[in-house]
């Protein structure tokens, strides 16, 4: 028996594609059992991947760090998909043509402010009509190990999928106390992050980053709504300092609309979060209420 | 040359005979995939389409090019490949033991059968290419074609992933015989074939947000197709619907494995899994009718040792059977006797064929690869 060269060859290439491929085939799994759980999808944002826009679809993006992202809670439960069923409610109206609200969550835990405009940039091909910027208190700093979606991944750099099967591994295997499993999932995120520096935190957000981002969702959306977060960050005051700045750069643009949570006594209820920064559904709920009459008031308009 | 001419004849024969009862066969009266396949062929590419046939693109991108109108199409489509699996089957056949009669008798039972005449009544499937591929692979790789019948698969799966099957039967078949080299190089070829099924698969799910829906395929742990397609229906419709997959063949195909080659078993053997795997993933119903190319063979060994009259009669019987339970033409009555009948002659044929003294009975090794 002689197994030529060329069929030896061929066999070992076609097995290294086939555990490539079942790999992806794999991690696309593991991103449909958690992306509308606590996950994100494969390209990075949370719930189901958006389908095509259609004609008189209303489609609402929130975007952001930590607080939009909203840790801790469903993706259906975060404050976008609060925000499109009060719009909904208004918009779905008997004798009205029928113009279907759909909602993006585009937010990314973890992503300081400076980043907001390059992560709505990434995200513009879903073509939101409204996009609403919720901001993160300044000096907030996320040090979670894994932070969604994992931006030190080699392959979402370089195709904008984003891994998730190395999360899910190691934490089946924390659960299920399965050393092997969870060791497959460390050593896939360690050849996924390779040589990459350690993700960024939120640092300062200065007005110029802050203008930078509602400048990226304006050119993205039609409108855009900039939430601010409750005073409960580390430096209120110079929150307050910068959401002042900015709101002052766009005052004569009525496409562009401050929401101050703020504001609101009853965001600083203790139900309200989570940990003390994080929304509960609750929260979500109550702030989704706040924002919702800005975006009606941009579609109106 | 004279046989030549008889089989072209026959095949034309088969041809004409399947587009009629395609042209007489009933529209469906239920939902089918016929919108999906459209769309596919109109569009090439469809965003967001969430269906299981979705992503069998091959066979509505071809018809799409072609003029004329959708059901002519189609229908065409079902005629041309179910003649195709006839003369692949019958092109087998040699390599199987089977005489000039037999082969002929495969090709009626192939073209005839309950799942070709099914794909006349409803044609928006990839079903009659898969019909055709089975033989034609099988035929490319036991005559040592197996760079053609690499290409043949691996294009095919861009209809239905089915097409990378009898490249791992035949790779198994060879193992089994401890024919490690050419083992491996039909194994080369389902790799490459099922390489390029998932790696389609995957690029139109990311690129283009393709998902199969509720489809119960995908579901494996939960029983697959074959979970709900039992909790559907009743015993009694499980065992109708089963019995109509092959109705006669099932009491001739037996026996066919029994008087039939050593090699031919073990091919049957290899593909007892196979079929199992796909009967599980669908409808086994239809599933199995994939394996017709060798089902038909074994039912033919037996009818090829009967008097001519007795193999015809029962061929031609099941023919008419299924013209009701495949192509659902509106001859209850006369189906059911002849489906009692074609069985009830398939007995008789068993009983004859096995009562031969086994000198008589085909090589062990046949003619062909199988020697």
């Amino acid at each position: 028996m002689h197994i030529g060269k060329g069929l030896v060859v061929a066999l070992i290439a076609e097995a290294v594609a086939i555990a490539a491929l079942a790999v992806v085939a794999l991690d696309i799994v593991a991103h449909r059992r958690v992306e509308r759980l606590g996950g994100v999808n494969v390209w990075g944002y949370r719930g189901p991947v958006m389908r095509q826009l259609q004609a008189n679809e209303i489609r609402v993006a929130l975007a952001g760090g930590d607080l939009a992202f909203g840790w801790g809670v469903a993706a259906s439960e975060t404050m976008a998909y609060g925000v499109r069923q009060l719009v909904a409610l208004r918009i779905d109206q008997p004798g009205r043509p029928l113009q279907p609200v759909t909602a993006v969550n585009i937010g990314a835990a973890g992503v300081p402010i400076s980043d907001y405009a390059r992560w709505i940039d990434r995200f513009a091909y879903l073509r939101p009509r409204i996009i609403c910027l919720v901001v993160d208190p300044i000096g907030r700093r996320n040090t979670a190990r894994w932070q969604l979606p994992d931006r030190r991944s080699l392959v979402f750099a370089a195709f904008g999928y984003s891994p998730i099967l190395p999360l899910v591994l190691e934490e089946k295997g924390a659960i299920a106390n399965g050393r092997l499993i969870a060791s497959a999932g460390r050593l896939a995120a360690a050849l996924d992050h390779a040589a990459q520096p350690a993700a960024a935190t939120n640092g300062g957000g200065s007005a110029d980053e802050l203008t930078a981002a509602v400048r990226a969702a304006r050119a993205a959306a039609s409108g855009v709504v900039v939430v601010t977060p409750p005073l409960t960050g580390p430096n209120a005051a110079a929150d307050i300092a910068l959401h002042t700045a900015v709101e002052a750069r766009f005052a004569g643009d009525p496409r562009v609309q401050f929401v101050a949570l703020g504001d609101d006594p009853s965001m600083y209820d203790v139900d309200t979060t989570l940990d003390g920064f994080h929304f509960g559904a609750g929260g979500h709920a109550a702030a989704a209420a706040l924002v919702a009459p800005a975006v009606l008031s941009l579609l109106g308009s | 040359m004279i046989y030549a001419r008889r089989g072209v004849l026959g095949a034309a024969a088969i041809a004409a005979a399947l587009a009629i009862v395609a042209w007489v066969s009933p529209a469906p009266d239920r939902v089918t995939d016929r919108d999906v396949y459209e769309a596919t062929a109109a569009r090439m590419i469809v965003p967001d389409c969430t269906d299981l046939h979705c992503f069998r693109v091959l066979v509505p991108w071809v018809l799409g090019r072609l003029p004329g109108s959708s059901d002519l199409r189609w229908k065409a489509y079902a005629v041309v490949c179910n003649t195709a699996a006839a003369i692949g089957v019958a092109a087998l056949c040699p390599l199987f033991g089977l005489g000039r009669r037999g082969s002929a008798l495969s090709a009626v039972l192939s073209a005839f059968g309950f799942g070709s005449l099914y794909t006349l009544h409803d044609a928006y499937t990839s079903d009659p290419l898969m019909f055709a591929l089975g033989p034609v692979i099988t035929l490319a790789l036991l005559t040592d074609r197996v760079a053609a019948a690499t290409i043949a698969g691996t294009i095919g799966v861009l209809a239905k992933e089915f097409a990378a099957a009898p490249l791992y039967l035949v790779a198994g078949w060879h193992a089994l015989g401890r024919r490690f080299v050419p083992a491996l190089r039909a194994l080369a070829g389902g790799n490459l074939a099922f390489i390029v099924w998932v790696a389609f698969t995957l690029t139109l799910m990311l690129k283009f947000n393709y998902a199969w829906g509720g489809t119960d395929s995908a579901n494996i742990a939960t029983g697959a197709g074959i979970g709900p397609w039992l909790q559907r229906q009743s015993l009694r419709g499980v065992a109708a619907a089963m019995f109509n997959e092959f109705g006669a063949l099932y009491v001739l195909a037996p026996v066919g494995l029994w008087i039939g080659s050593r090699e031919l078993r073990r091919l049957a053997l290899v593909a007892v899994p196979i079929a199992a795997v796909f009967a599980y993933v669908q409808q086994p119903d239809r599933a199995l009718w994939n394996f017709h190319f060798l089902v038909v063979p074994l039912a033919a060994l037996v009818l090829e040792r009967v008097p001519p009259a007795l193999a015809w009669a029962t061929a031609g019987l099941f023919a008419v059977g299924n013209l009701r339970v495949g192509a659902q033409l509106p001859i209850g009555e006369i189906s059911r006797i002849a489906i009692v009948l074609s069985v009830a002659l398939a007995l008789v044929g068993a009983a004859m064929a096995l009562r031969r003294p086994a000198a008589d009975r085909p090589a062990l090794t046949p003619t062909g690869a199988l020697a």
